[in-house]
């Protein structure tokens, strides 16, 4: 970001795929100004303010934090929910008990309060087949879910460029936005800039 | 793309899937690992002027299907 801002140019859309200088607090600190619009690809996401989903992360994660140090981030509620998935299927907490009728053929857990946690089933190689991710966006110093859109806040907006004004071109916008959102262009939610 | 096998299999994902949306994928860009100076690339993308850039380790430019 830092390149690009010193030779004068920004694409209208940049995406990282969890590209560690994108990462939240460091480098959102860093190069957040020059990095304003910037999707990223993300594993996890707090929710919608007040949502179901954002409530019950914030208490596992407040529960958390004084025996952690710091608040769960992605891996920990990711492995946090994979443990509890895994005493579910075994059917007890305690260790070397036989899981008799237990469920050990994985499960779909999309019903889950987690955003990016669609449940765990491996294939014969070991990749997990419900794996999901989710699109965020920078703005301000927090990344926002824009990406599914039953999870986003609210849909992508435009890149605004140095002048304050949206970098992105609007009939690319759509294209965008029609290839990444599912629902009827009537039900989306609107980017709040827009 | 960050010049690693991993760079490189993550790219061909993402291309794939670009493509299967009727996006197409211009220009691939590497850079080293333990590159401290990306100025180069960055020109490379301001002379090729995309409408959109991706960056996982690696530097994709596509066009909107248009």
């Amino acid at each position: 970001m830092k390149t690009m801002h010193t030779l004068n140019w920004k694409p209208p859309i940049l995406i990282g795929d969890d590209s560690g200088f994108f990462r939240q607090t460091r480098s959102s600190r860093a190069v957040g100004d020059l990095a304003q619009g910037v999707f990223n690809r993300s594993s996890y996401d707090i929710g919608k303010p007040g949502g179901a989903s954002f409530v019950v992360n914030r208490v596992v994660s407040e529960a958390c934090r004084p025996r952690a140090g710091r608040y769960l981030g992605g891996g920990g509620m990711q492995g946090f929910l994979a443990l509890m998935e895994a005493i579910n299927r075994a059917g007890s907490n305690r260790a070397g008990e036989d899981p008799g009728g237990a469920d050990q053929s994985g499960s779909e857990g999309r019903n889950k309060l987690m955003i990016g946690y669609n449940g765990i089933k491996y294939d014969s190689k070991g990749q997990n087949t419900l794996a999901a991710t989710l699109l965020v966006q920078l703005d301000g110093k927090k990344y926002v879910a824009v990406w599914p859109d039953n999870s986003a806040v609210h849909p992508p907006c435009p890149c605004p460029s140095k002048d304050g004004t949206d970098a992105m071109n609007t009939d690319l916008f759509e294209i965008i936005s029609h290839h990444s959102f599912d629902a009827p262009v009537e039900n989306r939610i609107r980017c709040p800039r827009r | 793309m960050r010049n690693t096998e991993y760079g490189t299999s993550t790219g061909n994902a993402i291309i794939a899937a670009a493509s299967g949306k009727g996006l197409k994928i211009d220009t691939r860009i590497a850079y080293n690992a333990n590159s401290s100076d990306v100025s180069a690339q960055v020109l490379q993308l301001k002379s090729a002027d995309p409408d959109a850039v991706i960056f996982r380790q690696l530097y994709i430019r596509f066009r909107s299907c248009s």
